[in-house]
Order: C-alpha cells, then structure tokens, then sequence
C-alpha cells in the first residue's frame, strides 16, 4: 500500500470501526512531522507536544466526521496550526522557556573528498542559519516545500495563503541561500582555475 | 551576462516539483550554458535532499499519553493541561524574585553578600572563560568584571556584571540564573545570550538560544517592565541621564552569531561610528585612543575582522573612509 492508501485506509478504520490500532499507526505515521510543524509556530517543545496530542484526541473525539475529510495530511497540518495559533494567543504573555538547540547538524554527504566534506558541512550549517533568519512566514512556506514535500496548492491551504504568494516566499527564501552559497562557488571557481598553474 | 531571477525561480519550481516541462529544459539549459549556476544549483539540490529533523524518540510515548487522554468516556469538561501552569509557575516565581529584588533588597544592598563570591577581573586587551560550578560557561570581555558564587546554594543562580559577557547557560527550571548589572537585570532558565552593560554606555542584550526576560531597574515602588527576547533579537537599555524621563528601551532585530563574535577573536563592526569602533579597539588592544579632529568620529563604517592586528584593522577602515591614524606603543591616534 501506498503511503496515500495507508492514510486512507486509517481513516476509514477510525471513522467507521472506532479502530484505535489505526488511530496509533495514523499517530506514528504523523507525528514528527507535526511537532516539527508546530515549533515552527510555538517554538518550545513541550508546547508543541501538548498541541499535537491535542489535535488527535480531537480527530479521535470526531471521528464520525473523520470521513469526510478529503485530504487528511494537510488536514492535520491545518489543525496544527489553528491550535498553536490558539496557543499562541493564550499564553503568549507567560512564557519563559528554554529552548533546548540541538539542531545537529545532518551527516548526510554523499562525496569522499574531505575538504569537500568539510565545506559542505560549512555550508549546510550557513544555509541551516539562512533559513533560520527568514521571516516566520517565509520560513514555513520553506520547510513544508523542503522538508515535507507539499505542493503549492497544498502549502496554500495548510497557511491560507494564495499559491502565488507561496511561490514568492519560497523565491525569496531561494534568493537568500543563493546568496549564502555565492562566496563558495566563486572559491571553487577560482581554485579550479589557478589548478594548473601549481601543477 | 546570467539572468539571477529567472535561475531561482526556475531552480526553485524544479526543487518544489512544480516545473513544466519546458521550464525544466529551460533549466538544463541554463545550467549547460554557465558552469557557475551547475554548481550553485547541485548545493540546492543537495541541500534539499537533507532533511532537518532529528528523529524524535518519545513518539511511543506521547502515543501513550494520547490514547490515555481519548480512552476515558469523553465528557463535556476538557481535559486539564498541566503544561502551561507548570511555566506559569516558573514564570511567576522569576518575576517574583525580580520584585522582591527590589523591593526588598534594594534598599540595602546586593542580596547574596554574605555568600562568599569569586570574582573575576580582566583589564584591557584580556579576555577570559569561565565554568561555574553548575556547569554553565562564560566568556568575559576585556575591562569587564564577574561575581560569582563559588556554589550555587538557593533556589537561585546569581551573579554580577559590570562589562560584557556571552552566558551559555546549563538548563535548570528550578533555579532561574540571574544576570545583575547597573541597570537591571537578566532572568533565564537555561539559555545563551550575550550581555553588555559597560559604565556609560547603553546596556546590550541579545540572545543566542532560548529565551531571556529582561528588566530594567526602576526607582523603588515603580514595577519593573519585563521584556522577553527571543533569538536574533535584541534589546538596549539607555541609561544616560538625557533618556532617564522616556524608558529608553528599544527592541531589534540582531545577529546573535556576530554578538558573540569577540568570544572567538572576531570584531564585526556594522554601520557604526568610528567613535563606537574606536571604544571597541581600545578595549581589545589596550591602547588609548585619542581623536586629533571631531570629524572622524561620526565616520560611519562596516567590517569584520578575525584575529587582525590593530595595524591591519586600521589599514583597512581607512581605506574605507579616508582619515589618518598614528598607532604608537601605547595610544591610537586618529586625524582627519
């Protein structure tokens, strides 16, 4: 089964047969990537936790209804949203939280070559840092492009926004790591070409 | 001559799966024509491929805590959240500690003084790290000075600024850490931030990671305003007599990476006046800077140094805005 069909089929299970085996694999399946999404807005974990175990318990507690949603993924993300934006103005005067900033920088490189390596590395902590500047907006628009793989219609209706405006924040987020990796390019450029005078 | 906008647009359309087929050879065809644009566009690529989530361990868990919430009959009543007054709690107990700080403690003088404190000193052209007992780190600039306790006994951790310093604090919930300096103070739970509050100059705070809650002193009986900062912001506090009538608080938007810059060797001077640089060099090389002429002290400039020496640094801004300078073995002489 495609991941489409699973979610599908979780969906129908939860609606008709109150199946709770479903509700879990439906959790599983979600919920890294909404607590993700909801940091995004509320930026401390715990908060996060709370929102999207809130919004399942609501999936669950509606279930009769749940059948006629249309596209559950982007349903949840949407939920996601209204809750933390919820949370947001509740409890936006009393927060003093730490955030804990383990944003580990990922091991995935695909080349051999060390300073490669390193440089990548580089790279992808200046870009990480880029995307951390962006406006909020912007910066969602982004990570559900990048990280969650949504189309602009989708993104759209998750922030309720037009697609046009997605386009623009994601050229405008695409501008600035443009500009991030402008300085490496030229160095390789420059190193490639002074190559065989050392030779 | 490359057309910028249309690679980014096209490259960013491909990267989303949004291209047509004509924009995708529209696309290969930029990249085939410009090597410099292959490049810049398989680092996109790549970097698109890397995701930035760290898996998170405590899925089963919270599943569990969510199937306990919807296995209950569901009735009318909402189920009670315990998290947001847990951090009302902390929250009420920080701004607690702060009243009673000046209510109580002002009068008199600083509240840990029958504690032994540590202190530490750096003159000009020093700079120095420290590691408290709880393992929190601090670097401490030149001319700038810390108390600290050599334990932290209390429900508090507690210590004393005069000068700049970046904290990088070890998390702790039941003990708030607490930044005094002249003007006000600092409240964090586990955090990094910088902190500036030299004499006679406004007082800095910018914040690396987490959250900070500012506050200002104020005369006795006034409340104190509370301002949080989050990361990349940052807040300056006036606190030179023309200011005292307005609050003089201003909050912006900063790189907290560039304010911490000095804690690696960096000078990172943007759009400021030579005036302010020349304060900053003082202090780093420890030579007396000495303005011959008014003029160039409202030169604006902008540059990064790292590990420079105060020849070079002074070679390159007065290539930027053209006045003279004389270094000699103990002062700094700038002329129009």
């Amino acid at each position: 089964m495609s991941n489409s069909e699973n979610i599908r089929y979780w969906q129908q299970q939860i609606a008709c047969e109150n199946d709770e085996k479903a509700f879990s694999e439906l959790f599983r399946h979600f919920y890294d990537r909404l607590l993700y999404f909801a940091v995004q807005y509320v930026y401390t974990r715990e908060a996060a936790e709370e929102i999207v175990s809130d919004v399942f318990v609501k999936i669950w507690n509606r279930r009769e209804d749940l059948d006629k949603v249309a596209n559950l993924e982007v349903y949840l993300f949407v939920a996601v949203k209204n809750h933390s934006l919820n949370y947001l103005e509740q409890y936006s005067a009393l927060r003093i939280t730490p955030l804990s900033d383990d944003s580990g920088l990922s091991q995935l490189t695909n080349t051999v070559d060390p300073e490669r390596t390193m440089e990548w590395k580089e790279i992808l902590f200046k870009m990480d840092q880029e995307v951390g500047r962006l406006p909020d907006q912007c910066r969602r628009v982004f990570k559900l492009i990048k990280e969650e793989g949504f189309k602009y219609k989708d993104v759209a209706e998750i922030l309720n926004i037009s697609p046009r405006t997605v386009e623009t924040q994601l050229f405008r987020a695409m501008k600035r790591l443009n500009e991030v990796i402008g300085p490496y390019i030229t160095n390789r450029l420059k190193s490639k070409n002074k190559n065989p005078d050392s030779l | 001559m490359i057309n910028e906008e249309l690679f980014t647009t096209l490259a960013a359309r491909k990267l989303a799966g949004e291209a047509t087929t004509a924009e995708l050879l529209e696309l290969d065809g930029m990249l085939q024509e410009y090597p410099e644009l292959r490049e810049r566009y398989q680092l996109l690529q790549q970097y698109f491929k890397v995701s930035s989530y760290h898996s998170s361990s405590d899925t089963e868990l919270a599943l569990q805590r969510t199937l306990s919430r919807i296995s209950v009959p569901v009735s009318n009543t909402p189920v009670r959240k315990m998290f947001p007054w847990k951090w009302f709690g902390v929250a009420a107990a920080a701004v607690l500690i702060g009243i009673a700080s000046f209510v109580v403690l002002r009068p008199k003088d600083r509240p840990v003084e029958m504690v032994k404190l540590m202190e530490r000193q750096n003159g000009k052209a020093t700079r120095a790290s420290i590691e408290l007992a709880d393992g929190s780190k601090i670097w401490l600039n030149a001319e700038s000075k810390l108390s600290y306790p050599e334990v932290f006994d209390g429900n508090t951790r507690e210590v004393y600024l005069t000068g700049e310093a970046f904290f990088d604090i070890a998390p702790n919930p039941k003990k708030p850490f607490i930044v005094h300096f002249n003007a006000g103070s600092v409240h964090v739970l586990g955090t990094s931030f910088n902190v500036r509050a030299y004499e006679n100059e406004a007082v800095q705070t910018s914040v690396r990671t987490g959250k900070v809650a500012f506050i200002p002193n104020r005369k006795q009986g006034e409340i104190p305003d509370t301002i949080f900062i989050t990361p990349d912001e940052k807040v300056t506090l006036q606190t030179t007599v023309a200011d005292t009538k307005s609050n003089g608080i201003v909050k912006e938007i900063t790189s907290s990476e560039e304010d911490k810059a000095w804690t690696e060797g960096r000078l990172i001077f943007r759009d400021e006046t030579l005036e302010d640089i020349a304060s900053e060099l003082e202090r780093t090389f420890g030579k007396k800077v000495t303005f011959g002429n008014d003029a160039p002290r409202y030169y604006r400039l902008t540059g990064a140094f790292q590990d420079n020496s105060l020849q070079d640094i002074m070679y390159y801004l007065a290539r930027s805005k053209a006045f003279h300078y004389t270094i000699t073995d103990s002062t700094l002489l700038i002329t129009e």
